[in-house]
This record gives C-alpha cells, structure tokens and sequence, in this order.
C-alpha cells in the first residue's frame, strides 16, 4: 500500500482506495435525541466509508462500503452505499444503473461526506438523520446530464426511479414496532422517484436547484388487538408521500450562503384490516412545510465557522390550518482542518420543539455535537 | 555598459524573467482529439460538472506546483475549497478526482503517454509527446 499522487486517495495495485472515517459526540441537555442516552452523552455514532471508482474512457464503475454504529441503527453492519454502472454518452446524457444517492436539496447526496462540508449535522429540521437509512439513496435507474451555455451557466439535471431497502432497524420500523407491540411489523419500499435540476448561473457562485420526489412504501403490520387476538394486515399501512423542494447557494468566498424550502403532502392510508378496525382509511392527509438558511465563513486556510437556523412544522391540515410546530433549531458550529486529512468539528445548538426526540418532554433544549474525521 | 543602467535594468529583468518561468501553460498529449479547449469547458472540467471536450471523454489532472495560480485563474477556487469539492465528487461517485503530480517530468510522461488528458503547467513544454492546448473564450 503507497500513498498515491492523486489528490485524495490510497493506492492499493491498480485500485485507487478512498477512505473517510469519523467518530461523533453527541450531547443533549434534556431529551433523548436521534440517539439513546443523548441526554447522558454518547459516542454510539461511527462511520466509515471505503470507496473505489474505476474510469474506461466512456464507462465508469464505482462501489462504496459503508459501516455505520447510530445508536441501534447499524450496529457496524456492512452496507453497499452506493454502487453502479454509468455510461456517459456525452456531458448532456449519461445512464446509471445501480444503487446511487439519492438527489433531495443541495445536502443529501453529500451527507455523509463530512470532509466535504462545514457543518456536522445537516439541519435537522430539513434533512434529519433518523431517516438517512431511507433517504440516503436509490436502487434503479438514473438519467443525468449537463447542459452548458457560455451566457446562461450550465443547467445539471438528474432524473431516476428506482426503490431502496429498509432494514427492520430504521427508527420508523422500531417505532411501529414498539408502539404495537409486534415484533412481525416490517416496512417496504415500493417505488421512489423524481428529479433535480440544478442551475448555475453565470453570476459567479449563485446556484438555483428544484427537486420533486414521489416515495410509495407499505408497513406489513400485525399486532395484538386486545378483541380480536393476533390481526395482521400485509400493506397495512401504505405511505404515499410527495417532496417539492427549492434550494438556492451562494457562494463568493470565503462566504457562503444556503437556503432551502421543501413542502411534503402526505397521503398515507391504512389497509383492509386495520381500516376495518380503526374505522377509517385515512391515516395522514396533511402537509409538512421545513425551511432552513445556512451562513459559512472561512476564517483563515484552516478554520471556519457556521450560523444556521431552520423550522419545520408538520400536521398542516388542508385548510391550512398549522396544527404543530415539530422542531425548530438554531446552531453555531466551527470546522477546523487539524491537518489535511484529519478534521475536527463541534456544534451547538438550541432546539425548540420534539422532532427527532425518542423521549423526553422539555421542549427547549440544547445540543452539542463534536466530531473528528480522518480522510484519505 | 553603463553599470547603473545595469543596475537600474535588473530588476525588470528579473521580473521578465519570474513571468516567463510562471506563465501557465494547458499541456495535452500530442496524440489528443483536440488542440483547444473554452474557458467554460475547462472550469467545468475542472469543478467536476462535465467530462468531455466536444464529443470525446478526457481526464484531468492538476500540478502541484502550478495548482494554486491555475485554480485563482481558472476555476476560481481556492486549493481548501477545491478539495472540499472533490470529496464531495469522490464519496458520492459522482467523479474520478483529478491525478495530482509533484514533478514536472512525472506530469509530462503521464500526459504523452495518455490520449486526451489535460494538465496544466509553468514550465517550458520540452516534451515531444506534448501539446499546448489553446484557450478559446
């Protein structure tokens, strides 16, 4: 093993190897958040990544493993983070086949890629992470391309459909689980799909994106009712919710600035069974509206810092009506570059609302964060 | 001649002198496709948005001792933030982070060697594999 000329990875024989590797704190004041024990102080949230992508003139092929602890989430399993097959006919047309990330806002493609970003955490408020497991990317099919133009900037889209794999782990699978008792209750994705497209403008740094994506799953439940015994219900409850998200980057450095938008409509209905006993189909006909603003400053060639504030509210009835506030957060974060491959970074953050909490009941908080990345 | 004439010439020949050591030079293989390449094209390459030179796929590569006066000028980042970009182009699959090179004669045996890379350079192409690559606007 050398290290390579490149600029980034590890040289093993012919395979360039890139490796990121990070260990993240997490400390909140009063409620349990994303992570058991917050409230104590954790360390239960590793990652490592290890990745290969390989280049023959118009055919590109690329794995990446991924090894995750989050609280009960992972417990060190080895996922197949993104793996494909592209062929780019040109810069306006290329196809993949395989699993790839999936394209939501400006973040989500890239969240895991914390050398790549000043923040720790993505706004919690927009891109959570209990969700990544569902939200990180896609098995199926993507169309993508650019489209440049000397006055008009260069225009990036990407369009896919594909579904993903829910492992029994994901916190909505152990919420059901837990919430019912029933350990048989099991989560499927039947379809995802949508596009990005992605603006940069001839003004220096300004970026515009849109996303749209259209998620249809199931939830196989059974559980015990305490009349009827045992009821199981395949597709028991079927999710069907769409995304809308608008997202705008600027970047003139050292500053920067994001700001994201994203409307969600939910319309989730129970099953046969389970309509049958609770008496109704519907079991979510609402909206959830999150927004967020991000402001970056590189202070010097190694140390930089972060200012973001965002709010989600969910249960937005169809009149309009807002029915909760779900969380709303204010964070200040540094990033400093110890070395070129060796990052540290903390945040603090104040949280007003329960989102993402598993338990507690103060509903103004604090949060603190840390995290160090080594990255080849 | 006159040694304070000498004298009062020697600094604008030193300087004549660093500005032809430093111009930056876009080198490709002689082999190659093309022999020019646009600005735009080449800031894109370079920020991981395209792949291609007109209808042909090319690779690109970056020059350690060059990098920072071709990123001021032509990509219009600085080298921490040019690095960022590429972890994020690298731990999404998105693209092949460029080969970076730390001597000349390394960059110039790799690019002759190899059919429609671009690189960039300060020093004189002495390669007979080599071509310069024109810039158009």
């Amino acid at each position: 093993m050398s290290f390579s000329s490149s600029v980034l990875a590890i040289e093993v024989g012919d395979f360039d190897l890139n490796v990121s590797l990070s260990q993240t704190y997490l400390h909140t004041s009063q409620n349990e958040f994303l992570i058991q024990k917050s409230d104590e102080g954790t360390l239960e949230w590793t990652e490592g990544v290890v990745n290969t992508i390989k280049r023959f003139d118009r055919l590109q092929i690329g794995a990446q493993l991924l090894v995750r602890d989050f609280g009960d989430e992972g417990n060190y399993r080895v996922d197949l983070d993104w793996g494909y097959v592209d062929y780019a006919l040109r810069d306006e047309i290329g196809i993949r086949l395989g699993r790839m990330r999936l394209p939501y806002g400006l973040g989500n493609e890239f969240r895991d890629v914390d050398a790549g970003r000043m923040e720790i955490l993505m706004p919690q408020v927009f891109n959570p992470e209990d969700f990544r497991a569902a939200a990180a990317g896609y098995q199926g099919v993507g169309l993508y391309g650019t489209l440049s133009s000397r006055k008009l900037g260069s225009l990036e889209y990407h369009l896919f459909y594909g579904n993903n794999t829910i492992h029994d782990d994901f916190f909505m699978v152990r919420d059901a689980r837990s919430l019912l008792n029933s350990p048989g209750t099991s989560m499927t994705t039947r379809g995802m799909g949508g596009g990005q497209l992605s603006w940069n403008t001839p003004f220096e740094g300004l970026k515009f994106a849109y996303t749209h994506l259209r998620y249809e799953g199931y939830f196989d439940v059974e559980f015990t009712h305490p009349i009827l015994g045992v009821v199981r219900d395949d597709r028991g409850l079927q999710l069907n919710i769409k995304w809308n998200v608008l997202s705008l980057e600027y970047v003139n450095e050292p500053w920067s600035v994001s700001f994201e938008y994203s409307h969600r409509d939910n319309d989730s209905v129970y099953g046969n069974t389970l309509g049958a006993v609770f008496g109704t189909r519907d079991y979510d006909d609402s909206a959830t509206v999150s927004y967020y603003a991000t402001l970056r400053r590189q202070l010097n060639d190694r140390l930089g810092m972060y200012l973001s504030h965002g709010e989600v509210y969910g249960n937005i009835a169809d009149d309009g009506t807002t029915l909760a506030d779900q969380l709303k957060e204010t964070s200040l974060g540094l990033r400093f570059d110890l070395k070129n491959n060796v990052i540290l970074k903390s945040q603090l953050s104040q949280m007003r609302g329960y989102r993402g909490v598993i338990s507690g009941t103060g509903s103004n908080w604090l949060m603190f964060t840390s995290r160090m990345t080594w990255v080849f | 001649m006159n040694l304070g004439l000498l004298k009062w010439l020697m600094p604008f020949w030193l300087m004549l002198a660093m500005a032809q050591a430093e111009e930056l030079q876009l080198i490709t293989s002689a082999q190659s496709d093309f022999s020019e390449i646009n600005e735009v094209t080449l800031r894109n390459l370079y920020l991981g948005r395209e792949k291609f030179v007109g209808s042909q796929p090319v690779q690109i590569v970056d020059f350690n001792n060059a990098q920072g006066i071709f990123l001021e000028r032509y990509v219009r980042k600085k080298k921490k933030a040019y690095r960022r970009l590429w972890h994020m182009m690298v731990f999404t699959g998105k693209s092949l982070a460029p080969k970076e090179f730390r001597s000349k004669e390394e960059l110039y045996a790799f690019i002759a060697k190899t059919k429609n890379v671009i690189g960039y350079t300060i020093y004189p192409v002495d390669h007979e594999g080599l071509k310069i690559l024109k810039l158009s606007q």
